[in-house]
């Protein structure tokens, strides 16, 4: 394929869900009238081919994304917390690479060392017996991890990945779509904690549903900002917004929404339970909650989903607050996917950064600052947006110079609100023969 | 200003949604519509009769899952989703919460329904049927889709109900503190 | 063809399934569970009512099942806690032996 229908492919008319669901394929810039012969005849078959090869491609595209995902989080552990394992597996003898004197032999084994390891991960949990408890609840057992793997999937499907690229398009409440689904987590999360028929199973399906409502408030008020400047909630729009602003590229909506990216990131990190957040599954405390029954095939569906929802929420960031696929050369479909993904992936390796350097908090610490702190700060957001949109709709302000208004005068009210530091308290050692 | 100009564009674009033009397709046909109804109907039985009070509860959400697919079929996006994340997302979770919490002095051989099930039985069921047979004169009428949907919901909501949407939310925060207050462990008593 | 008939039976049928359920369980969340079942009934006379006849005020029928699901929220949050408080007091949740005040 030649650069110049590379650069046309994005521009089929209605994107890759019409010519799925219509079989036309119609690029007029370069004269390319296409219709598949017999799929117009049978819409209804064709609407429900096209669901079909839709779930597949976003399925497959979850997986693969998953594998690189769980391979990166083992390189990012393993670089904080000097872990031995996953830089080292490799099916190239790592000892001869990592000693070698061949500084490209040795980026290689340092940095795709361990690349084994996903797939070993893979074929070890669905080789394992799959266990179902007697005691269990055995349907709702077997309905929990497929209800968050669907949840976490129906996402995907309002991600602009690229110009013209979302499979759902013209769904006009946007990414309200991907909350409402995303509440069904919760559901599948609360029957494997119920149908395990294990306390700390309990438990942990118990904690996780607090903890998902509670950090679901501030996210969506959070993302209540950005709906007030862009003026929709479509994904596609608000990327547009995002160009239209400013000069060059466009200005990122983080410039306009510090505040509201800062409560989306921390919120994202606790609906995607994650550590510091991660409660419903503490190891230490309830034996890794919700899942502690599961195995095998139904273990790793629960793994995949945590995966594919960390994924989602940071492509949702990068969408709402980065740009998403804007960005030098996105007039090219696929350098587009290649910002969003870029950007995504930035995003979670913020996450990963964290995960892998904060300690977990307590269970009473984590819903006082869901709701003490965030709930509050995001409604603060919303006021601060309406000043922002009072200023450019009223009194003609230039936009250009909000984001330079913005954190400053965040940065005072954060300092006027500042509680003052405590006095140190002063630890007196009555006995310490070795400091 | 750019800030707005975004949800003009918005209505335009709203013509050719083959999403919808399939759904209508699907709704002329029935399709849609006898499916959902079959969902509805029964998750709702289901939630009526069993005895296991979770797997009703399962069975709710189900029914509130083909209610918003009603509102799908009807256009109103904005209501469906909002059915999924306020119903399934807090009210059923609550209740799940509720009867998981409450469930642990459940007794195997209690009755699930009190005496008057048979005279409820037949008092409910024959009000369903009178009512259903009274719809039977009903015309299929012709259908108003209203334009600019989530625009015109937002400014009614803005300016025509204004104030019962401030009640509204006085009264969330009130019941937010009343289910406080009445769930709170006591110290004495 | 689907017409208005078609969601006012559904929602009847559905509203009576609910009304069962509130007259003959014994379990307070079930009462709970078949009140929110009618409050769904009414959402969908509501949306159909106002798809198919064209009135005056013909957004209504589409905002206000917005404040039924509000009240319907704080409805279950309300309830839940006097469930909860029931269960605390007399260990169990069953409504027809919350029967102290009868005379």
């Amino acid at each position: 394929m030649t650069l110049q229908a590379l650069k046309h492919l994005h521009r089929f008319d209605g994107g890759l869900a019409y010519f799925l669901a219509t079989g036309k394929l119609k690029i007029s810039t370069l004269g390319i009238h296409y219709q598949i012969p017999w799929l117009h005849l049978f819409p209804l078959a064709a609407w429900i081919i096209s669901m079909f090869v839709m779930s597949g491609i976003v399925a497959g595209f979850v997986s693969v994304n998953v594998m690189a995902l769980v391979w990166l989080e083992r390189k990012v552990s393993g670089l904080i917390q000097n872990r031995m394992g996953p830089m080292m597996i490799n099916i190239l003898q790592p000892k001869m690479l990592a000693s070698s004197k061949n500084p490209v032999l040795k980026w290689i084994s340092v940095w795709f060392g361990g690349w084994l390891q996903t797939m070993a991960d893979g074929v070890k949990l669905l080789l394992k017996e799959d266990i179902i408890p007697v005691n269990a609840d055995k349907w709702v057992f077997i309905t929990a991890p497929i209800c968050v793997f669907t949840a976490s999937l129906m996402g995907y499907a309002l991600i602009p990945f690229a110009p013209q690229f979302p499979i759902i398009e013209n769904l006009n409440i946007g990414f309200l779509f991907i909350f409402a689904f995303g509440s069904y987590t919760v559901i599948g999360i609360l029957m494997a904690g119920w149908s395990s028929n294990n306390k700390y199973s309990l438990l942990g399906g118990m904690r996780s549903a607090a903890q998902l409502i509670t950090y679901e408030i501030p996210m969506l008020l959070a993302l209540l900002g950005v709906v007030m400047m862009t003026g929709t909630l479509k994904m596609e729009k608000i990327v547009n917004f995002q160009r239209s602003l400013g000069t060059h590229h466009g200005h990122w909506l983080i410039l306009y929404q510090p505040l509201g990216f800062l409560i989306f990131l921390i919120a994202g990190i606790a609906e995607t339970n994650r550590t510091p957040f991660d409660m419903p599954e503490a190891e230490s405390e309830l034996v890794s909650g919700f899942n502690t029954e599961y195995s095998g095939f139904r273990f790793s569906l629960f793994f995949l989903s945590e995966f594919s929802n960390m994924f989602l929420s940071c492509a949702l960031g990068a969408t709402l607050f980065l740009g998403g696929w804007s960005g030098p050369g996105s007039s090219y479909g696929i350098i587009a996917f290649l910002w969003l993904m870029i950007k995504a992936y930035g995003l979670v390796l913020v996450f990963m950064w964290i995960r892998w350097t904060l300690p977990r908090v307590r269970i009473d610490q984590m819903m006082e600052f869901g709701w003490k702190v965030l709930t509050p700060l995001a409604l603060l957001n919303i006021l601060w947006t309406g000043g922002e949109i009072l200023l450019v709709k009223i009194q003609g302000y230039q936009h250009q110079y909000l984001y330079i208004w913005f954190p400053i005068s965040l940065l005072v009210l954060a300092m006027l609100f500042m509680p003052k530091p405590k006095k140190k308290r002063e630890h007196k050692l009555k006995f310490a023969p070795f400091l | 200003m750019r800030f707005y100009a975004a949800a003009d564009e918005d209505h335009k674009a709203q013509k050719g949604n083959i999403y919808e033009n399939r759904i209508r397709l699907l709704m002329s046909n029935s399709v849609l519509f006898y499916s959902l109804a079959v969902l509805i109907i029964s998750c709702a039985f289901a939630v009526v009769f069993l005895r296991n009070i979770f797997h009703a509860g399962l069975f709710l959400l189900g029914a509130f899952l083909g209610v918003a697919g009603i509102y799908i079929a009807l256009f109103n996006y904005f209501l469906a989703a909002v059915q999924a994340l306020v119903y399934s997302g807090a009210i059923a979770v609550l209740i799940l919460f509720g009867i998981m919490l409450t469930q642990r002095h459940y007794r195997k051989e209690d009755p699930s329904h009190n005496a008057f099930k048979w005279i409820a039985f037949v008092l409910s069921f024959g009000i369903a049927g009178f009512l259903v047979d009274s719809f039977r004169s009903l015309k299929p009428g012709s259908i108003f889709p209203v334009k600019h949907l989530l625009y015109q919901m937002g400014m009614a909501l803005m300016q025509t109900y204004a104030i019962p949407f401030e009640v509204i939310s006085a009264l969330l925060l009130v019941a937010l503190l009343g289910a406080f207050s009445l769930a709170r462990e006591k110290e004495d008593l | 063809m689907i017409g208005i008939f078609h969601y006012l039976a559904l929602s009847a049928v559905l509203f009576c399934i609910g009304l069962y359920g509130v007259l003959t369980r014994r379990n307070g969340i079930a009462v709970l569970m078949s009140i929110e079942l009618m409050f769904n009934a009414a959402n969908i006379n509501f949306v159909a009512f106002s798809y198919y006849f064209k009135g005056i005020h013909f957004i209504s029928g589409e905002v206000f099942p917005l404040f039924v699901i509000a009240v319907a929220a704080s409805e279950a949050a309300v309830g839940l806690a006097i469930i909860l408080s029931l269960y605390r007091n007399k260990k169990t949740v069953n409504v027809d032996e919350a029967n102290q005040l009868r005379g």
